[in-house]
């Protein structure tokens, strides 16, 4: 059995514990320092962008030269969260409701469950289907100045 | 009538019967323990079931498997001994990790390597019962908790333990959510187990891409003696965030990570054959790998108290226990213990981080213990 030199191994062992440490901050530090330049970056090319779309040099001088807004100033500025949630979730209902085109759950040829024939959601469904539809064509009639369905009638 | 009972006697001999031994069937009993785990418990199955096979098969007398040029030992020759298994589990893994936790929060690197405690811990401990440096390394990075590195280190220090290292891994590793919650309800106070973090900053697609570049010129510059797994780690990882080599990425993180896996368990199983394993040794070494699961889990949590300590946004402790790097497991523990704190606290992501991270901290500890003795 090799004689151990229990002071040696408890220094090299300490040092490497630490090395781990320094090794893994030096990589803390790299990611922190590239996410920073990057951001610096995303933030220039934003504001190059927004100079453009303003027109001219002077105004992106201008824009170029304002202060960045806080980000308290920013934050007030953007839609909360739960604004932009509920405003989703009215989107996704507005397509539930009229945009969407439901299954038939029955292959071709065959009846349609009982479930399907009668639900609400199917009901729902092929009148939005159909009112699509009839708005389309309607848009159509319109745009090559045929008279529409609703004048028809 | 003599030929006749030498005929018999001959053919009884090349059977495995009479060679059958006590140890032949302590070992059997240890392949079924860890077959029940698998099957019944679902512990870690993926591994500890061809683990447990591979035991069960290579202790059958007379086997022609473990003998050299023999299947078993083909498997393990090549996939172990060549170090080509575990490299190329970790480019699966690479491929399977998001690291946008933890370039989010970079902190987490820190915890990742607080977790790393116990392995030096453990280490002294481990000479103090008569392991040679060597053993005691190997042991040491059971607590890491990552398979894939313990076989590496333990196949580049001390073959011999294998068997006995990788098991005592994989199955602390799934025994992960019974071990780390005692440890950091013991370490944290109910108000600190209640933090809130912050939610995390987007990451950008680029971001992603440079950290492999970046982590493999770091590393590979201060410990190159790891570089065969992590460089596998950050190839794998580069192709999932490039996304450019999609056939090739899913490639490496299903079909050949799962062929792989089969021959892993196979090899380290064939390993464990009665006269390596029962020893002494073999059970201090799962006696000591629960110790060190234990302070490297204690590792991770008192690293995020210091680091709350010189910080404005604290950081919940719980998520130290992330640290050990049984990913996704010690995360969806963190997770778990965080919410049945506080309903409102969604730790999971913020766990990610110290889990990837501690995979990388695991990685940086083997290769210097590598170093140390090169």
């Amino acid at each position: 059995m090799e004689a151990i030199n229990w002071t040696q191994v408890v220094l090299a062992l300490g040092v490497r514990f630490i090395g781990v440490f320094v090794i893994l901050a030096f990589l803390m530090i790299s990611i922190q320092f590239s996410g920073a330049l990057l951001e610096r970056m995303r933030k220039r090319a934003g504001l190059d962008e927004t100079a453009v779309s303003n027109g001219g040099a002077s105004q992106r001088n201008r824009v170029a030269k304002q202060p960045l807004p806080s980000s308290e100033q920013a934050g007030d500025s953007l839609l909360s969260e739960e604004t932009v949630a509920a405003i989703a979730l009215a989107l996704s209902q507005l397509d539930e409701e009229h945009f969407s085109i439901r299954p038939s759950m029955a292959l071709p040829g065959e009846k349609p469950p009982a479930e399907a024939r009668d639900s609400s959601w199917r009901i729902l469904g092929r009148q939005g289907t159909h009112q699509r539809a009839a708005s389309w064509s309607e848009f159509g009639n319109r745009r090559q100045g045929k008279p529409t369905g609703n004048a028809k009638s | 009538m003599n030929e006749l009972f030498e005929l018999l006697h001959s053919v009884l001999l090349t059977t495995g019967v009479v060679h059958l031994t006590v140890g032949h069937l302590i070992m059997w009993l240890v392949s079924f323990f860890f077959l029940y785990l698998a099957v019944k418990k679902q512990y870690e199955p993926l591994l500890l079931l061809p683990i447990g096979f591979g035991i069960f098969l290579t202790n059958l007398p007379m086997a022609p498997l473990m003998e050299k040029g023999q299947l078993f030992w083909i498997f393990h020759h090549y996939g172990i001994e060549w170090e080509v298994i575990p490299c190329v589990i970790f480019l699966g893994l690479g491929v399977m990790t998001d690291f946008s936790p933890m370039i989010a929060n970079p902190k987490s690197l820190l915890v990742g390597a607080g977790a790393q405690l116990g392995v030096f811990i453990t280490f002294l401990g481990t000479l103090f019962f008569g392991f040679t440096l060597k053993e005691a390394a190997s042991v040491g990075i059971i607590g890491g908790a990552d398979g894939p590195t313990t076989i590496f280190l333990t196949n580049a220090l001390a073959p011999h333990l294998i068997g006995p290292n990788a098991l005592a891994a994989y199955s602390y590793m799934s025994m992960v959510p019974l071990i780390q919650p005692p440890i950091i309800r013991f370490l944290t106070t109910d108000a600190e187990r209640k933090i809130e973090m912050k939610q995390l900053r987007d990451v950008s697609r680029l971001e992603r891409i440079l950290f492999p570049i970046m982590a493999s010129i770091l590393i590979g510059l201060i410990i190159p003696s790891i570089m065969p797994l992590l460089g596998m780690f950050t190839l794998g990882n580069f192709m999932r965030e490039t996304g450019v080599v999609r056939r090739l990425s899913n490639t490496a993180e299903h079909e050949l990570m799962n062929i792989v896996t089969i021959f892993l368990g196979i090899s380290v199983g064939a390993t464990m054959t009665a006269d390596q394993f029962l020893n002494p040794k073999s059970l201090l070494i799962f006696g000591f790998g629960i110790f060190d699961f234990i302070v490297c889990t204690a590792g991770g949590v008192l690293t995020v108290k210091l680091i709350n300590l010189v910080t404005h946004d604290k950081m919940n402790p719980i998520i130290g226990g992330a640290g050990v790097s049984a990913v996704p497991m010690s995360a969806r523990v963190s997770h778990a213990l965080g919410r049945e704190a506080n309903p409102r606290n969604f730790l999971l992501m913020h766990a990610m981080g110290p889990n990837v991270a501690g995979v990388i901290g695991t990685a940086a500890a083997a290769g210097l213990m590598i170093a140390m003795f090169t």
